[in-house]
């Protein structure tokens, strides 16, 4: 029964990604011709290269504050994952149009930068929260422990945090990644015309040429779950968080 | 001397806290104090938005109450659609080995489907489906049968949330699962049934993750306001009052929903997992 209910799930979700490429007439010569076009790669390019930088600028800003959060209790401490979570919280779509009035003002710094940096608003918090678990659950013996047999503290940050640190890293960059590359309204007003949601249904005529380059874009996603497969089969294998 | 340790250490804690806290309040706060107040203007040259149109009052008449009455039950919809769903595909992924990644695989990629191909399943080829599953059911009973009023205002919009979001809820269920292995095994022992195993096993371990996904999916929809076409929805709402542009009507709509947002997050300040020292 479950299994039935699974493969029956798959099969809906997959149904569009099918009827693409079956639509798409995806022949050798299309595909080379749209791997080869400029107007269709460098979007997507784009696209992967905003999501990449703001998910590794998410990491290194998240790292230290979970590392604070889930370890110490500080004066606002409270207040410091109210204002993060607001972050989360906050509809990006809403903040659009006065982050472009702000990104307008520094024409020189390259639009996947600035959609980086303004995806920064709910990428930081997810992702000090995957990594804030992650920390949380190391065992509080082996901090003292560690602290009791007097390891510095470029020790204690190799042996005591970094396994969990490495093992939460991989799916916090994951999500962020992927939550960079499906959000729509930052991306659009920030990147204008240039972004992935503006330029492809807009490029696009026949109905087989939109058809493929949909599925050509389900290509990334595609990787990436394939990515987060490899990591929650390993995870599971290991038995670990 | 212990006490001024820990003292340091609590600073120390702190500062490391301030650059994502900082970061993040920034973006938040920054773009919000150049909606609502001219504070903006004093670095920001005047916009060209307020030089061709004066900015229209807000007014909170009947429309703008029956627009987030809609979004609300918009949200509640997609809500009471995703969770369930969410749930019983969390718990019908397999748990070990090789299967239980390559499942992950199959149920997780539209999560990173980007909006264009959301926007391609509503608008190019839900309809084909609809009018498809017309032209067969006119076949199998007769009598003509018209499906496209199904797309009408959400519904399109409903199904492709679903399609994209539910393998959210059941990822976060299903991470919450991975520690019920034990429990589930000393349940078939006893002899548990079903519902048994589902109301003292497995819901313990993923009630807080269910309650996590419930707020930020709530949250997500609520906010997805601006893509939403409906001709009832706040979108349509600051559509029509603030010609799409940083208008007061804008602001105003941000405030509202901001305490919305305020008011919500009770349940992810702490690991789903009921972490918190």
């Amino acid at each position: 029964m479950k299994l039935a209910f699974l493969l029956a799930w798959i099969a809906c979700t997959a149904a569009p990604l099918v009827w693409s490429v079956w639509r798409g007439d995806p022949t050798s010569a299309r595909l080379a011709a749209y791997c080869t076009d400029h107007v269709w790669r460098a979007p997507l390019l784009a696209a992967l290269a905003q999501s990449a930088l703001s998910a590794a600028l998410a990491l290194v800003l998240a790292w230290p504050a979970a590392l604070a959060f889930a370890q110490w209790r500080f004066g606002g401490r409270r207040l410091g994952r109210r204002v993060l979570w607001l972050g989360r919280l906050c509809p990006a779509a809403l903040l659009s149009i006065p982050l472009a009035t702000l990104a307008a003002q520094s024409p020189e710094v390259a639009s996947e930068v600035k959609v980086a940096l303004a995806h920064l608003l709910f990428n930081v918090p997810a992702a000090t929260w995957i990594l804030f678990i992650a920390l949380e659950r190391v065992p509080r013996a082996l901090i003292h422990e560690a602290r009791q047999d007097g390891i510095d503290l470029f020790g204690h940050a190799r042996l005591v945090w970094w396994p969990a640190w490495r093992a939460a890293s991989v799916l916090t960059f994951l999500v962020c990644f992927a939550a960079s590359f499906a959000e729509d309204a930052l991306t659009r007003a920030l990147a204008g015309e240039g972004s992935l949601a503006a330029t492809l249904p807009a490029r696009t005529a026949s109905l087989e040429d939109r058809a493929l380059s949909s599925a050509l874009l389900l290509l990334p996603a595609l990787l990436w779950s394939l990515l987060l497969g490899v990591w929650w089969a390993r995870r599971r294998r290991r038995g670990a968080t | 001397m212990v006490e001024s340790l820990r003292q340091r250490r609590r600073q120390a804690a702190l500062l490391l806290t301030l650059p994502a806290v900082v970061i993040v309040g920034w973006l938040v706060a920054w773009p919000l104090l150049t909606s609502l107040w001219p504070l903006g203007d004093l670095v920001l040259p005047p916009r060209a938005v307020d030089a061709v149109a004066p900015t229209p009052s807000p007014a909170f008449d009947a429309a703008w109450l029956t627009a987030l009455l809609a979004q609300l039950a918009y949200s509640a919809l997609v809500l009471l659609i995703e969770v369930p769903l969410g749930v019983l595909l969390a718990l019908s992924l397999p748990r070990r080995g090789v299967l239980a990644g390559l499942a992950v695989a199959c149920v997780a990629w539209p999560l990173a489907a980007p909006q264009s191909i959301a926007d391609w399943l509503r608008l190019e080829l839900m309809p084909r489906a609809i009018d498809a599953l017309s032209g067969w059911w006119t076949r199998l009973s007769g009598e003509p049968c018209d499906l496209s009023p199904l797309l009408a205002q959400w519904s399109g919009y409903v199904l492709v949330d679903v399609w994209r979001f539910t393998p959210f809820v059941a990822l976060v269920c299903a991470f919450a699962l991975r520690r019920d292995d034990e429990l589930t095994v000393a349940a078939g022992i006893d002899g548990l049934s079903g519902w048994q195993r589902m109301r003292h096993v497995h819901w313990p371990c993923m009630r807080g993750a269910c309650g996590f996904a419930v707020v930020i999916r709530l949250v997500d929809s609520f906010a997805a306001w601006p893509h939403a076409g409906s001709t009832v929805s706040l979108a349509a709402w600051v559509r029509d009052r603030g010609s799409g542009g940083l208008s007061a009507t804008t602001a105003v709509a941000t405030v509202l929903t901001l305490l919305v947002l305020v008011l919500i997050p009770a349940w992810p300040l702490r690991a789903p997992s009921g972490g918190r020292r």
